[in-house]
């Protein structure tokens, strides 16, 4: 037993001095920007401990029913836990069980199953749980501080989260181990993938239809009450949510009530679950893991007699690579190609169509409210304008990055980087520029624009976005990140941040330059005689648009082209 | 083909590459020999004007590297050591892409890419994702792809890491044939002795960055002051240190 758990110590050895050593990696180095995300991340939390106070401190105001609804919610916050939890775990098990690249040195020692397991079963734990936590563990100290709850409250609380989390990550590991052993771990993970977003998005859009925003007025308030009394959390005897809302509720009442009975089931169910995964889980590993090999192995294109499918698709974008120009051509189809096969990329496309919809739907009911059209007009600009600032962090800022290791392949090409990078705007700005003249030929029909605006407003837009993509190409190139495992993480380091502010500024400048043209334009009918206003503000604003287009246009992508030419291996 | 010419490369105060001049003919297979960290993959990526000097220049076909770059990469098919790749493509539609990038014809590169994937014995493969490939397989298709818009000078980092026995010799003979239909010259860098004495007409010692002996294998003998008899494994060890080895060994257990 010593042994064994020595040999638990030893594996976890490696990863708890990796993640000390954090901050001593290149990408990590930069104090600041550890800062930057410590503090967002502590203001998010506490943004929902002040949301969660105030919503109960409005409920206990309501007579009768108020009293009521912080038991529901405490009940539903877990429901809602426990689910992203049982998610976050299995997705986690696939990626730390079966795919990590460790593996293939750890199964090649004569390391006992059991404490390779429970190592593995750990990190899994903390890697898919600490996000949970951090932003759930804040409703429950607002429960605290509304309740005024005595010192046993935050204790229970101490004491009975690590074996909720452990709960659903239990059976998130036995989920996985089951489903690779009969699947592959990289297909059932890509599987759980788009089932999840596909959820997420369609959650999304009834949330956004229900006008969220309405609850918080003062005179519908009493609408919600009633709306969550009727909500009724599931409360099956079975479930450890209601066990955890039994053990901590009744503590935070005037006359607490012992939650001993609860509190036991809680971590006697914990315990029970973590034994039957490491049993499940040791039994199935080897045989999994194999198997897991096997579908990266042969992790085949959709072929049938040697007759590959979606031959129009690949002949048409083989085609493409022979257009004239054909380093553009030929990065278009790389790029679509490898952003198609990565399930990680396109999957946010799916995110991308929700929030279309999400803007559209928005000012449809920003239309019943007593705003004229020129207002809503230009707030949609600004919106539209961080939308694509948005999107082009997560798609235009990583496209130089996403090069990775192979960049050896263009740099020793006979290509000039100033080619390459204004391929690679071209390849981002077509899609981008699609997007935002949809979303602005929408928003402006649902505002009712004259279609003399709707013209003004695609152009903005065309040139807005223009402006973007260069940037992000542009900042991109200058803070390329091509050792970078994940995609999703390349936009997180200081280049991202760096690639946000100056585009969101960008945006926001640009938009204010182009408010006086716009505004004239909008007051011409009643004002006839002078239709450009003062002249020399009108072409001020103009000038400075020109400039600040040409700008953002020019400056990164030199900019970065110089920094990809110095670039030394 | 390749003349470097007083070639210094330093990181900080580390000199990789110290003062080196070396002159490889056009048609001939060229051995550059050397120890772990002697400066031989440096030397390389400033050839292909991956990296640029801190001194001297590098020549090919007569072209300044760092001047006309894009003119020397034309004529540069580049093999490196680590077989990094658009793991999400498939053989063929790599190949393809390379062609793009070098601005070939597509149906001349469709044509030429059947081809080198059959030579290479990928064409099973050809539909395949890279990333199920193995490590020798990947090698094999950055050969196919350096061989794609028929250089005129193939510079190859470490040809036989990750080939099979079988690989090694179609590789060798690929290489070799190149040279002797007189189209191409090959700059090869390698550990493996063996290779450089089958396989290279000269060959040059890198040793802490500074060549220690550069020729043919007779007159590398003459300069290391060798009877006739040595292999290049006993010369490579004298010239590069090889008695720091003998005493390492001594008095240590396996």
């Amino acid at each position: 037993m010593i042994e064994q758990l020595r040999t638990f110590a030893l594996l976890l050895g490696p990863k708890a001095r990796g993640f000390l050593r954090l901050a001593r990696t290149r990408e990590h180095r930069h104090p600041l920007r550890l800062l930057f995300f410590i503090g967002l991340g502590l203001v998010f939390a506490f943004g929902i401990y002040l949301g969660s106070a105030w919503f109960l401190r409005q409920c206990l105001q309501v007579e009768l029913v108020g009293m009521l609804i912080p038991r529901k919610m405490m009940s539903l916050v877990l429901l809602i836990l426990v689910s992203i939890l049982l998610i976050s775990t299995t997705i986690s098990s696939f990626s730390i069980f079966y795919l990590s690249d460790d593996l293939v040195l750890l199964f090649s020692t004569p390391v006992p199953l059991g404490p390779l397991y429970y190592a593995r079963f750990l990190e899994m734990t903390l890697h898919a749980s600490w996000m949970v936590v951090f932003f759930g563990l804040p409703v429950f100290l607002a429960y605290g501080a509304v309740y005024a709850a005595p010192a046993a409250y935050y204790l229970l609380v101490v004491l009975l989260f690590p074996a909720f989390i452990l709960i659903p990550a239990a059976l998130g590991a036995i989920c996985a181990a089951v489903l690779t052993r009969l699947l592959s771990a990289r297909r059932s993970r890509d599987l759980l993938i788009v089932m999840v977003l596909a959820g997420f998005v369609i959650l999304y859009l009834v949330l956004r239809a229900m006008q969220p925003e309405k609850l918080l007025e003062e005179e519908s308030f009493g609408t919600l009450v009633e709306f969550l009394q009727m909500f009724s959390a599931p409360e099956s005897r079975y479930l450890p949510t209601l066990w955890m809302t039994e053990a901590l509720y009744p503590t935070l009442l005037p006359r607490p009530v012992s939650g001993v009975l609860p509190a036991l089931a809680i971590w006697t169910s914990a315990a029970a679950l973590v034994a039957i995964s490491g049993w499940v889980g040791t039994a199935l590993y080897r045989n999994a893991y194999a198997r897991a090999q096997e579908g990266r192995l042969r992790w085949r294109m959709s072929r049938e007699g040697g007759k590959e499918h979606g031959r129009f698709l690949g002949g048409w974008l083989d085609r493409l690579g022979g257009l004239p120009g054909r380093l553009t051509g030929s990065l278009l189809v790389k790029d679509t190609r490898v952003f198609m096969r990565d399930t990680n990329q396109w999957l946010q496309l799916l995110l991308l169509g929700a929030l279309a919809a999400v803007y559209v739907l928005n000012f449809i009911y920003l239309k019943v409210a007593d705003f004229s059209w020129f207002t809503l007009y230009t707030v949609n600009h600004v919106l539209m304008g961080l939308v694509i600032s948005g999107i082009a962090v997560r798609f235009v800022f990583p496209a130089v990055s996403l090069e990775g290791r192979a960049f050896w392949i263009v740099r020793s090409a006979p290509v000039r980087m100033g080619a390459f990078l204004h391929s690679k705007l071209l390849i981002h700005f077509l899609p981008l520029a699609a997007l935002a003249v949809l979303l602005s030929v929408l928003s402006c029909s649902v505002i009712g624009v004259p279609l003399v605006f709707v013209a003004i407003s695609v152009a903005l837009m065309l040139a807005m976005t223009l402006g973007v993509c260069a940037l992000g190409v542009g900042i991109g190139a200058l803070h390329p990140r091509f050792t970078a495992e994940n995609p999703a993480k390349i936009p997180t380091g200081i280049g991202g941040v760096v690639f946000m502010i100056t585009s969101m500024s960008f945006v926001i400048i640009f938009l204010l330059a182009s408010f006086y043209p716009t505004f004239i334009l909008f007051r011409a009918p009643v004002r006839p005689e002078n239709p450009i206003g003062r002249p020399f503000w009108f072409f001020t604003s103009l000038g400075i648009m020109a400039l600040l287009g040409i700008g953002a246009a020019w400056i990164p992508m030199v900019l970065g082209r110089r920094k990809l030419q110095g670039l030394e291996e | 083909m390749i003349k470097v010419e007083n070639l210094t490369k330093r990181f900080g105060s580390f000199t990789a590459v110290e003062d080196l001049n070396l002159h490889v003919r056009r048609g001939e297979v060229f051995g550059f020999l050397g120890p772990n960290g002697a400066g031989k993959t440096t030397t390389m990526k400033m050839i292909v004007g991956l990296m640029r000097p801190t001194a001297g220049r590098v020549r090919v076909a007569g072209m300044d590297v760092q001047a006309e770059p894009l003119r020397t990469r034309r004529l540069i098919g580049y093999i490196p050591d680590h077989p990094f790749l658009y793991e999400k493509l498939s053989g063929q539609e790599f190949l393809l892409f390379i062609a793009g990038v070098y601005g070939m014809n597509l149906n001349a590169a469709r044509r030429r890419a059947g081809e080198l994937l059959r030579l290479f014995e990928l064409e099973k493969w050809t539909n395949e994702l890279i990333e199920s490939y193995s490590h020798g397989m990947k090698q094999r298709l950055i050969m196919a792809a350096a061989l794609l818009h028929r250089p005129e000078l193939v510079v190859v980092d470490e040809p036989m890491v990750g080939l099979d026995p079988r690989g090694a010799v179609l590789v060798k003979t690929i290489f070799k044939n190149l040279c002797a239909s007189g189209s191409g010259t090959v700059f090869l860098s390698t550990h493996t002795l063996e290779v450089a004495e089958e396989m290279c007409d000269r060959v040059a010692i890198l040793h802490r960055g500074r060549v220690v002996a550069q020729g043919s294998m007779d007159e590398i003998r003459r300069q290391v002051g060798d009877d006739g008899s040595g292999r290049l494994q006993e010369l490579f060890l004298r010239l590069t240190g090889g008695a720091d080895v003998t005493r390492a060994l001594q008095g240590f257990e396996v």
